[in-house]
């Protein structure tokens, strides 16, 4: 029998506020153990939760982003269970009435058009703290505890685990984009959990569900979606049955474990939270954040391909903050935006990740800079790429690494004249072949004469020359 | 004359005239103390020689200007004091200091007032008996053999033997009102948000409220004076102009509508009934129109208060897990150390709580126990607030018996039939004194007004002290049989 794998997302993504959530130590990666805590985050009895408003302000971005109804008025609400990163016993979560609901995202579905992802609702709630392991023993570090995080829960609209990657990749620079979050994986700041069942093809009946949680790259998300498809497709086949339990992905191994299934569900006593009062929005508050949104990738893509950049690489820059920042400058330098986005997406993509730009050493208008030579014809379109090259391994300004290695064109006409008179008078009987039509011939002199000229000669003008010279 | 034997404002007034100092004060307290504590058993722990060490330096200051300057006061031990250990009673927090101060202990401190110590209560506020404490019991200044009535019973006990001139305690169904009841003190409730929960160990977020226990409503005044006001660090802070308390111990009550309903003191024995006509009758005398009304709603908002107070300790508390505070008891699993260390950890009377708090909370009995009782909570709210647009205030017996003796089993929460109701309505509420039965223990009286009605409620009760004199009576320790 052909199965369909039904799938849905839940995304924790950790809001970029510059304090906690109800507390106002700082919201920042690393740093020592238990560095940015306080009596709040601690849970020391006494201390009272006092509303972060930019994690409210953010939450309202990443729905308006994700095309949700933002809510007018929502509540916060306690999520009880034991576990000891929770420093109060509870987290706080907004359950009952979350903060925005029904939004959806469109993206490339496996048979290529268009679809449409439904976005449950998404919810502002505080993250736990983390347990530290170490000589047999176990730390807390309070660092995390309370920082803001959303979570965006989909409804069961992807139907293979490369459409949850491409719906995680697009949600991904959306937020981004948006000002939400950071979004940086390696940090944990956005993190997935993957519920799936399958049915049979055609079956509009949803199978049994199993959760995977904490899965915090693109990578581990599609392989663990494809490993637990397969499990329960050889359950199934094996005449076995499946129960709905929540599973851990085990990135290592390549595979899934049981962690508890729905009898030892947790119950978590939602209740809503005394000590904080509901959050009340009016439609002003909400236009406002509207009008001060940044650019969308959508609308960014679009934006490109006006300019002239290729559709590919318009999508691909408009899905990476920092390669769309990088393209801006640079474009806004060199005013050529098909070859400026080309050579991002090309040569520089092919060196560091479009997503981060971590470690470049140099700067949007030293690109645009080189586009520019390459545009003008004081340098060709290699010597531009060997430049670029340069200032990714070692930074330095283009000007100064073009004349480093000898990378200017040669535009004077007389020198060239000279070199391809040379090359012509070596090599007759070329010129003999490219006389009785073989075109083919003028390849060969081009080359000689670009051999001799270290590169440098402008190829347009060697052409133009050869012509001049036989008369063509 | 001992310093200690007057009232709040009594002692306010002489030292405001230079004829008393704060060291002195401090020092009668200090003999007080030392002469009965040993019978009552009010405090968890004392700060005396801060105290004696605070008395000095505000000796030296002139012009003190606020309303609780060199006045000597007790704390419940479940209000937050930086440096200085903060138990709520339980085990859980037996060694805790906390590197905070609650919002209304701040504000005392930087008015001049001076901390004698943290007064014991049932284990974190659960309880009306006065006998849930895991550290220590209080017992009634009028009669040790009989229940000094919970939860704040230390603060009670501590203002009515004389051992402080005025307490805070909190307040949740009547946590502070029951024991001044028993104790022959009174107890003012503010209207929910009035005052700060910041740095309260708090028992259920919803109800809980700071209460000040004084000899009399004008001692409460002065004590309001100086600790209410808004706080940020209180989301549930209500944001209104500060109000002025002084002002409101005073005034005529001709023609205010006091309301009462005979059947509230059906159950509270033949001597209680006599006290609730003798308060009307005083009521009447002072010019108060009495209006006959009846009282509806009560029963359930005692069941919503029983549920909705027990579920919320059930997740204020669930912080004690062994992990971070006082008691572990380790076991082979994480999950076995926090059985392991709460089953240890809470007192009987805390366990019956949460066990009842948690039950009503989980997914198959939420919308039977928990969503009934939001609902109740909403219908009793809206009777109380239907009963308060035909008075002004309304009357009623505080408890609804007798304090019991140390032994005889109580009925769990039925002492909060009468105190519970302003609770869940956020509305304030005095219990008074109104007499002695003839078992020699007091009876108390409670008048309850509308949200941000402290006026009425301040100037009848003044009104009522000023002409029957009942506060002023003071038991003798030990008692003398
Ligand atoms: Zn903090």
């Amino acid at each position: 029998m052909k199965y369909e794998t039904v799938i849905g997302l839940e995304i924790h993504c950790e809001l970029k506020t510059s304090s906690k959530i109800f507390c106002s130590c700082k919201n920042e990666f690393g740093g020592e153990e238990n560095e940015h805590t306080c009596p709040g985050c601690l849970g020391m009895p006494g201390i009272l939760p006092v509303l972060n408003e930019k994690a409210v302000e953010l939450a309202v971005r990443a729905g308006i982003a994700l095309n949700c109804t933002i809510q007018r008025a929502s509540q916060f609400d306690r999520k009880n269970y034991f576990y000891a990163d929770l420093s109060k016993g509870y987290q706080i979560s907004q359950y009952f009435h979350p903060i925005c609901t029904d939004g959806w995202l469109d993206i490339p579905s496996d048979s290529g058009e268009q679809k449409r992802v439904r976005i449950a609702r998404i919810h502002i709630e505080e993250d736990a703290g983390k347990i530290v392991h170490k000589n047999g023993m176990s730390y807390l570090d309070d660092n995390r505890s309370s920082l803001p995080l959303i979570e965006i829960v989909t409804m069961p609209d992807m139907r293979s685990p490369a459409e949850a990657e491409r719906f995680a990749r697009k949600a991904r620079a959306i937020l981004k984009a948006a000002g939400v979050s950071d979004c940086r994986m390696q940090e944990g700041s956005l993190r997935f959990d993957v519920n799936l069942s399958i049915m049979p093809q055609g079956s509009t009946v949803l199978g049994t569900r199993t959760e995977m949680k904490n899965l915090n790259s693109f990578r581990s998300l599609a392989r663990a979606a494809e490993n637990e498809s397969a499990r329960h497709q050889s359950v199934l086949e094996g005449g076995g049955s499946l129960f709905q339990e929540t599973r851990r992905w085990d990135d290592e191994k390549g595979m899934s474990f049981g962690m508890r299934s729905k009898e030892n569900a947790q119950d978590y006593r939602y209740f809503p939270d005394p000590d904080l009062t509901p959050i009340e929005l009016d439609d002003a508050y909400i236009e406002n954040i509207k009008l001060s949104m940044p650019e969308l990738p959508e609308a960014k893509m679009q934006r490109y391909i006006g300019l002239g950049a290729s559709e590919k690489d318009a999508e691909m820059l408009s899905e990476a903050l920092e390669a769309s920042e990088l393209f801006e400058g640079a474009y806004a330098e060199s005013g050529n935006a098909k070859l400026t986005a080309s050579l991002i997406t090309g040569d520089i993509a092919a060196k560091v990740r479009l997503d981060s730009l971590e470690g470049i050493k140099f700067t949007p208008s030293d690109l645009g800079r080189v586009v520019k030579m390459s545009e003008k014809g004081e340098i060709s379109l290699s010597a531009a790429r060997k430049t670029i090259a340069e200032m990714i391994e070692y930074g330095g300004s283009p000007d100064e690494i073009v004349k480093r290695l000898g990378l200017s064109q040669i535009s004077d006409e007389s020198a060239i004249r000279q070199i391809v008179s040379e090359v012509l008078e070596a090599n007759p009987k070329s010129v003999a072949d490219i006389k009785s039509g073989k075109s083919k011939a003028i390849g060969f002199i081009v080359g000689q004469a670009m051999k001799i000229s270290k590169g440098a000669a402008n190829p347009a003008l060697v052409n133009r020359i050869i012509a001049e010279i036989l008369e063509l | 004359m001992e310093l200690a034997q007057l009232s709040a404002k009594e002692l306010r007034e002489l030292l405001d005239k230079g004829e008393a100092s704060p060291l002195e004060a401090i020092e009668s307290y200090i003999r007080r103390i030392e002469s009965v504590e040993r019978f009552i058993g009010a405090y968890l722990a004392q700060t005396l020689d801060e105290a004696l060490k605070k008395a000095k330096s505000l000796t030296d200051e002139n012009n003190p200007n606020s309303s609780v300057w060199g006045l000597p006061y007790a704390l419940s031990d479940n209000i937050c004091t930086k440096d200085i250990l903060t138990t709520a009673s339980s085990k859980f927090l037996e060694n805790f200091v906390p590197v905070y101060s609650a919002d209304a202990y701040e504000k005392l401190a930087e008015s001049g007032a001076i901390l004698l110590g943290k007064t014991g209560l049932d284990e974190f506020g659960m309880g009306e008996s006065g006998c849930y404490s895991a550290l220590g019991s209080v017992n009634n200044p009028y009669d040790s053999s009989k229940i000094p009535g919970g939860s704040a019973s230390g603060a009670a006990a501590a203002v009515a033997s004389s051992e402080a001139s005025f307490s805070l305690g909190v307040d949740t169904a009547g946590s502070v009102r029951i024991p001044a009841s028993f104790c022959g003190v009174t107890a003012f409730k503010p209207t929910y948000g009035l005052l700060s929960r910041y740095g309260i160990i708090a028992h259920s977020s919803s109800i809980d409220q700071v209460g000040v226990i004084g000899e009399g409503i004008a001692d409460c005044a002065l004590v309001m004076q100086a600790i209410s006001g808004c706080d940020s660090r209180d989301s549930t802070s209500l944001r209104i102009d500060p109000m002025d308390w002084l002002q409101f111990s005073s005034g005529s009550i001709q023609g205010m509508r006091i309301g009462f309903d005979a059947s509230a003191a059906h159950s509270a024995g033949e001597e209680s009934r006599r006290a609730y006509e003798s308060a009307i009758q005083a009521f009447r005398h002072l010019g108060a129109e009495i209006i006959e009304l009846r009282l509806e709603g009560n029963i359930y908002a005692l069941a919503a208060s029983q549920i909705i107070s027990c579920a919320e300790a059930s997740s204020n508390l669930a912080r004690f897990d062994g992990v971070r505070f006082g008691v572990r008891v380790a076991a082979d699993s994480a999950d076995g150390t926090v059985i392991a260390s709460r089953t240890h950890g809470f007192g009987e009377e805390a366990k019956n709580r949460l066990l009842f708090g948690t039950f009503a909370q989980t997914e198959d009995n939420y919308g039977k126990y928990y969503e009934k009782a939001l609902k109740a909570r909403q219908l009793a709210k809206s009777s109380y607030e239907s009963l308060m647009q035909q008075c002004d205030a309304f009357l009623a017996p505080t408890a609804p018996f007798a304090p019991l003796g140390r032994h005889e089993a109580i009925e769990p929460f039925s002492l909060n039939i009468n105190t519970a109701m302003a609770s869940l309505a956020g509305a304030p509420a005095v219990s008074f004194p109104a007499g002695i039965d003839s078992d020699g223990m007091p009876i108390g009286m409670h008048l309850s007004a509308k949200s941000l009605g402290e006026r009425e409620l301040f100037t009848a009760v003044s009104a009522f002290q000023e002409s029957t004199g009942y506060h002023k009576n003071k038991p003798a320790i030990p008692r003398q049989v």
